[in-house]
């Protein structure tokens, strides 16, 4: 067996030497042909040293950039080693980008190689080849479909394996040597991944991270959280993600930890329901549906268990969160709180696969301070964290026992935080980015000569050192009268309900707030069966008045909450409207994470924005959407538009009240 | 699931090489009555071919597919599957020779899973007797696994793992249609009839459909008869096309030269009489 020598100062290292101290231990596990597969770490060891010489043998060299494009597949993870192994570089792209988004990254980059998921990825490669002068060849993972393409270029996954298996074979070769020496010569300073980040503006930017920023930010959270090889996890986010690339590799690289890979992107939440990861990771919207889905569940169930379930759920909800702080509580209700286990939460908690969840995370929005509670009283230890791909992730996270809704966390370990003069929250980490791949001017304004970097966030560290984030800084708008807009403020508030996908807020520069909404097809269409409300398409749904007074009511809960915070009492909503489409990330309105992209959307609905101003009831609209192959068609609507009575402020003194009665 | 009385060895012993007959139709006329579906119709099907019948309604295509299959018994003319000329055939036979189906309806057991119901295509390569089956042991459950394993790989292709365990009436349209597929796929045969595979789909459900028929076609080496409205499809995915009109051949040949056939524009567009 191979040994190694030196630092573990990168990923291939950490490869060999889990190989040889963890052996037969479960590395990665995925579902396939309904059986769960296991790969241990000399298993593991084996499959990426004979892909990596196989790759080696089609002439990727040291600082070949190579697309990795699919997703969460333990072939794609070994690429990940694979590559890395000859000095390479990977760059994972989202796998459900157009191809016209992807020629940027991959122009960008300048790859010489891609790895791919299957057909629908050579296909969308092979439509922008053309346009691709650096790239050489394809290796695909799964060969359905492929059996008569007979471009030379193209190379199947298990193929190269067996030439790399033959060339490790041949005793006249010193494969196996040659490759330990090119491992042994990796450093942690060398460029390790390349991240695009989705950008709500703009075009993508490469963010180079090195081994030193991977494995030094997963080992101080491996430390914080108490990983170690005994935990599991389940890899379901985009390869593309720098969270996934943590979690499930850099941190399973360096704690040894099981990644398990789900058997379909449509199966995530049953696989997980099977393995019952140890550590789980999630950005709200998730948590919301799992939510959303058990509420609906149990809006059809019986009376008996409705019963049951709500009874419960109120125990959890008065004692729950302070028995899992340690706080004192009354032996009558621990005793409730036992039953409530036995018949509902230990049940549900097996439902959503958290059984032997030991900490969960969420990031990347503000997540509703119900759902999160509602979780943490069922006695699951769900955290916040704040992070960045600049970052390598880790910026600040919540210690166990030092949990609120409402903020992110202390700085993780290694990291100082600053708040700048214009309330910018900046940071300085040993995950701190090398710099933007062939863009100096914008690392040069993100990053300071001293290695802060700025977040572009507004926040403020609050009495207990906790940092609390406001909005994206460059965001915040005013109202003509001079009143805050915060629109992310607002929009969050809304996307709470669970009947609310998305919500955009318009207002910077305008008299009054107003917003557009997404309703969230799932329970609006189970709302609607159980109301008898007949409907043909998510467009007529949409458009329903009893939709429109549903949503009213949602505001108008929003506009009462706004109306008593003193700073946005102002920013309260004048009107709204309901999409007669989703906004998708395929039509560039989301990014690939789900983020909301406000230019493009104030462009693409300029005429119902003029029509939420100009005080008409209804607006006809054409919209274009892209399918994903890049072909375009169109949408159109005639989009109805409410007015809302906001409240007074609520905040004022009672003289200043009683003037405005 | 009991095994069916039904020997699974296949009607005719002889390979067919790709490219040559497997299925001629000659001089078939089906009559009902005084209705005269088929009339006189002749041609065949190769091996690794995908076959295209098309023709404006009520012009007999799915009466051809029927006969085909051993549903109706043409009066008159003959067919030669695998070299062995058959006159009366009942479908299970049809089913057991090697010879596979789907519906233009969907008709698969609504009450149970996605995974039974092409486990159920499995029935007739089942050679346990029911009280082996029943206690799962031994040569039995030896079976029965192999044809799980078999019925996997078919889900995986079809892509519907996330379906697995879901009672297929609660599935939608073109997810039903291709657990049809699949259970169609599961008896592994040498000719799949396909009728109006794509009818009431969305364009994306069809665009997922022509490229599992074109992946069984060229994976499996699966012959493909298939039925089909949508002109582009067939177009599409058809190496050649025969059409029907009234009950009778109006052409017959390569896609293109099918199409620029003024018998068959005649037919779809309509003529003065």
């Amino acid at each position: 067996m191979a040994s190694i020598s030196g630092a573990l100062d990168t990923f291939p290292k950490f490869l060999l030497h889990n190989a040889q101290k963890f052996g037969a231990r479960s590395a990665m596990r995925h579902k396939d042909f309904g059986i769960w597969q296991t790969w241990s770490w000399s298993e593991m060891l084996e499959e990426v040293r004979k892909f990596s010489i196989g790759l080696q043998s089609i002439g990727v060299k040291r600082g070949d950039k190579i697309a990795v494009v699919g997703s969460n597949r333990p072939r794609l993870y070994w690429s990940f080693s694979a590559i890395q192994a000859l000095g390479a570089v990977p760059i994972p792209v989202y796998a459900d980008s157009v191809a016209e988004e992807m020629v940027y990254v991959l122009q960008h980059a300048e790859v010489r190689f891609a790895i791919v998921q299957d057909q629908e990825q050579v296909d969308k490669l092979l439509s922008i080849k053309d346009q691709l002068p650096n790239l050489e060849s394809i290796v695909y993972d799964w060969e359905r479909g492929l059996g008569d393409y007979d471009e030379p270029f193209l190379h199947n996954f298990s193929e190269l394996q067996e030439t790399g298996a033959a060339l490790l074979a041949d005793s006249s070769k010193s494969a196996e040597a040659d490759w330990l020496e090119g491992i042994a010569s990796g450093k942690g300073e060398d460029l390790s991944v390349m991240l695009y980040t989705s950008g709500t503006t703009g075009k993508p930017k490469g963010v180079m991270l090195s081994y030193d920023n991977l494995v030094i930010s997963s080992q101080n959270a491996n430390k914080f959280d108490n990983f170690d090889e005994s935990d599991e996890i389940i890899a379901y986010l985009p390869l593309a993600w720098v969270g996934d690339h943590i979690f499930s590799y850099g941190q399973s690289m360096t704690a040894g930890y099981c990644v398990c890979c789900p058997e379909s992107p449509d199966t995530v939440t049953e696989n997980r329901r099977e393995i019952a990861p140890t550590y789980f990771f999630a950005p709200p919207r998730v948590f919301e549906g799992l939510l959303t889905e058990v509420t609906v569940r149990m809006e059809d169930a019986s009376p008996l268990k409705q019963y049951l379930f709500n009874y419960f759920l109120d125990v959890a909800k008065r004692v729950g969160e302070p028995i899992l702080n340690g706080e004192t509580v009354s032996l009558v209700d621990r005793i409730k709180y036992k039953i409530g286990e036995f018949l509902v939460y230990g049940p549900l908690k097996n439902r959503l696969g958290m059984t032997r969840m030991k900490v969960g995370y969420t990031a990347g929005e503000a997540i509703g301070p119900e759902i999160f509670k509602f979780y943490r009283s069922l006695g699951l230890n769900l955290k916040q964290l704040y992070g960045q791909t600049e970052a390598s992730v880790y910026i600040t996270a919540q210690p166990d026992g030092e949990i609120s809704a409402e903020t992110v966390g202390t700085p993780s370990p290694d990291v100082e935080i600053e708040i700048a003069d214009s309330g910018e929250v900046m940071y300085r980490s040993p995950g701190v980015f090398m710099g933007y791949y062939k863009n100096d001017e914008a690392t040069k304004e993100t990053k300071t000569k001293d290695g802060w970097v700025h977040t572009g966030d507004a926040g403020f560290l609050d009495s207990h050192g906790h940092l609390r984030i406001i909005d994206r800084a460059k965001d915040v708008g005013k109202l003509t009268d001079g009143g805050m807009f915060p629109p992310k403020y607002i929009e969050n508030k809304l996307k709470f309900f669970p009947n609310i996908k998305e919500a955009v807020a318009i207002g910077d520069g305008r008299d009054y707030v107003a917003v557009m909404l997404n309703i969230d097809l799932q329970p609006v269409a189970n709302w609607a069966e159980r109301n008898n409300i007949a409907y043909a398409s998510y467009q007529e749904l949409a458009n329903h008045p009893q939709v429109y007074d549903m949503m009213a009511e949602h505001i108008d809960q929003v506009n009462l909450d706004l109306a008593s915070e003193e700073r946005v009492a102002g920013a309260q909503i004048h009107r709204f409207l309901v999409l007669h489409k989703e906004l998708d990330a395929d039509d560039g309105e989301l990014t690939r994470t789900m983020k909301i992209r406000r230019t493009l959307i104030n462009d693409r609905y300029d005429p119902l924005i003029d029509a939420l101003y100009d005080g008409s009831s209804e607006k006809f609209v054409e919209t274009e959407v892209v399918f994903e192959d890049g072909r375009k068609g169109s949408i159109s609507a005639t989009v109805q538009i409410r007015d809302m009575q906001p409240h007074p402020p609520l905040h004022q003194s009672g003289g200043m009240k009683e003037a405005a009665e | 699931m009991n095994s069916s009385s039904v020997n699974a060895q296949s009607g005719g012993d002889a390979k067919v090489a790709p490219g040559e007959e497997l299925l001629s139709v000659a001089n078939v006329t089906l009559r009902f009555g005084g209705v005269t579906a088929i009339q006189d119709i002749s041609f065949d099907i190769l091996k690794g071919e995908v076959r295209a019948i098309i023709g404006p309604n009520g012009a007999g295509k799915t009466s051809m597919l029927n006969v085909i299959n051993g549903f109706y018994h043409p009066q008159e003319g003959t067919i030669r599957f695998r070299g062995e000329t058959r006159t009366k055939m009942k479908p299970y036979e049809a089913a057991a020779s090697g010879i596979a189906r789907t519906f233009q309806n969907v008709a698969l057991f609504t009450g149970m899973s996605t995974l039974d119901n092409i486990m159920s295509g499995r029935s007739l390569k089942m050679h346990q007797n029911f009280l082996t089956q029943m206690f799962y042991y031994g040569p039995a459950r030896d079976e029965e696994i192999a044809h799980r394993r078999r019925v996997e790989e078919i889900i995986d292709f079809l892509e519907i793992p996330h379906i697995r365990r879901q009672p297929v009436g609660k599935l939608p349209y073109g997810l039903q249609k291709r657990v049809e597929l699949g259970r169609a796929l599961a008896l592994e045969p040498d000719l799949l009839l396909l009728d109006e595979p794509m009818a009431g789909m969305n364009l994306e459900e069809k665009e997922d459909m022509s490229r599992f028929i074109i992946d069984v076609n060229q994976q499996f080496g699966t012959t493909i008869a298939l039925i089909e409205h949508d002109m582009g499809v067939v177009m599409d995915l058809a190496d050649r096309v025969v059409v029907l009109d009234y009950g009778k051949k109006i052409a017959d040949g390569e896609p293109g030269e099918v199409q620029a056939d003024q018998g068959v524009i005649d037919a779809y567009l309509g003529v003065p009489h």
